[in-house]
């Protein structure tokens, strides 16, 4: 579970730049559920806290580059109505 | 929304770590539900957003370009986050009392911010109004709106206080979460008069929100009224 953990921890980190914000939620919470179950063996904690924080990071990452387009284009419309 | 959901999730594990909740079932719980929170949002969003019959043509032809243009409504969050925090409490056989008592009070705290983003964004806008405070989104062109967003922020901060003073008793288990859904349905309800964006779906006099807020609210007096008798 570690080491998928870790596995699944990069994959998902390459996912929000190459604009699938909605793929890096999804492995990256299914690694961070993997990260939890693989630090309760204790001789591969390190991995599995390894994984377990690169699938948080790329959860945030993702769920940024899904949800910022929508913030983006509203504000660029609204600063274009204000100037207009 | 992405800051409100680490905040909540920050502020979920200290207080899980104060009375004794174990830190990786409690990760496992939160990342379940966040899962199911997030498909059920964005499956209402498609339900609400698109006509029954055109989804279906898209669905049998193939088309799914739809999906890339997905957005998120809240309550489809709410009841697919309870779901998924249902099986995960099962599945890690955690006290659903404990877990309750430090989930509950903040999911109104990441909803506020999660509203102020619609409010920066311009989404989930309110009617044409031009008194004080009235916003400009980039969903209306040209005009001035009711800045529902950051009443409803303030009404969940509310909502919070009022779950943070609740919990200092021992309270049964789903007690804090019906509460919760009373409080909010009524909210919810009430504000959907003020909301500008009719693109949501409605159902004969009301909107798909204000349908699924008297669910809630008679769920969360069913809860509230067995537990009392228990």
């Amino acid at each position: 579970m570690a080491v998928a953990s870790l596995v699944l921890g990069i994959c998902s980190l390459v996912f929000p730049f190459i604009g699938l914000g909605w793929l890096s939620c999804i492995v990256g919470i299914v690694g961070v559920i993997l990260g939890a179950l693989g630090r309760k063996n204790v001789e591969k904690k390190g991995m599995a806290t390894a994984g377990l924080v690169m699938s948080i990071i790329s959860v945030a990452l993702g769920l940024i580059m899904w949800l910022a387009c929508a913030a983006c284009i509203g504000g660029i419309a609204n600063v274009a109505a204000t100037a207009a | 929304m992405t800051i409100g959901i680490f905040l909540c999730s920050f502020l979920i594990l200290k207080k899980a770590r104060q009375i004794n909740l174990g830190f990786e079932e409690m990760i496992v719980v939160m990342a379940i539900s966040l899962g199911a929170a997030l498909f059920g949002a964005g499956l209402l969003y498609v339900l609400v957003s698109y006509p029954s019959e055109v989804l279906l043509d898209k669905i049998v032809n193939g088309e799914f370009d739809f999906l890339s243009e997905i957005g998120s409504v809240y309550y489809g969050g709410l009841i697919g986050g309870i779901l998924g925090a249902i099986v995960a409490l099962r599945w890690q056989k955690l006290d659903v009392k404990k877990v309750e008592q430090c989930v509950v009070p903040f999911l109104p705290l990441g909803h506020s911010i999660g509203r102020l983003g619609c409010l920066l964004a311009g989404c989930c806008y309110g009617f044409e109004y031009t008194g004080p405070l009235a916003v400009r989104s980039a969903f209306v062109i040209g005009k001035t709106l009711f800045p529902i967003q950051g009443v409803e922020a303030l009404l969940n901060l509310k909502i919070m206080a009022i779950l943070l003073l609740y919990i200092r008793k021992n309270r049964p288990s789903y007690h804090i979460l019906a509460l919760y859904l009373i409080l909010y349905s009524i909210v919810r309800f009430s504000l959907e008069f003020f909301r500008g964006d009719l693109i949501r779906g409605s159902f004969l006099f009301l909107s798909t929100s204000q349908w699924i807020s008297v669910i809630l609210l008679l769920v969360g007096i069913v809860v509230l009224c067995r537990k009392q008798e228990q």
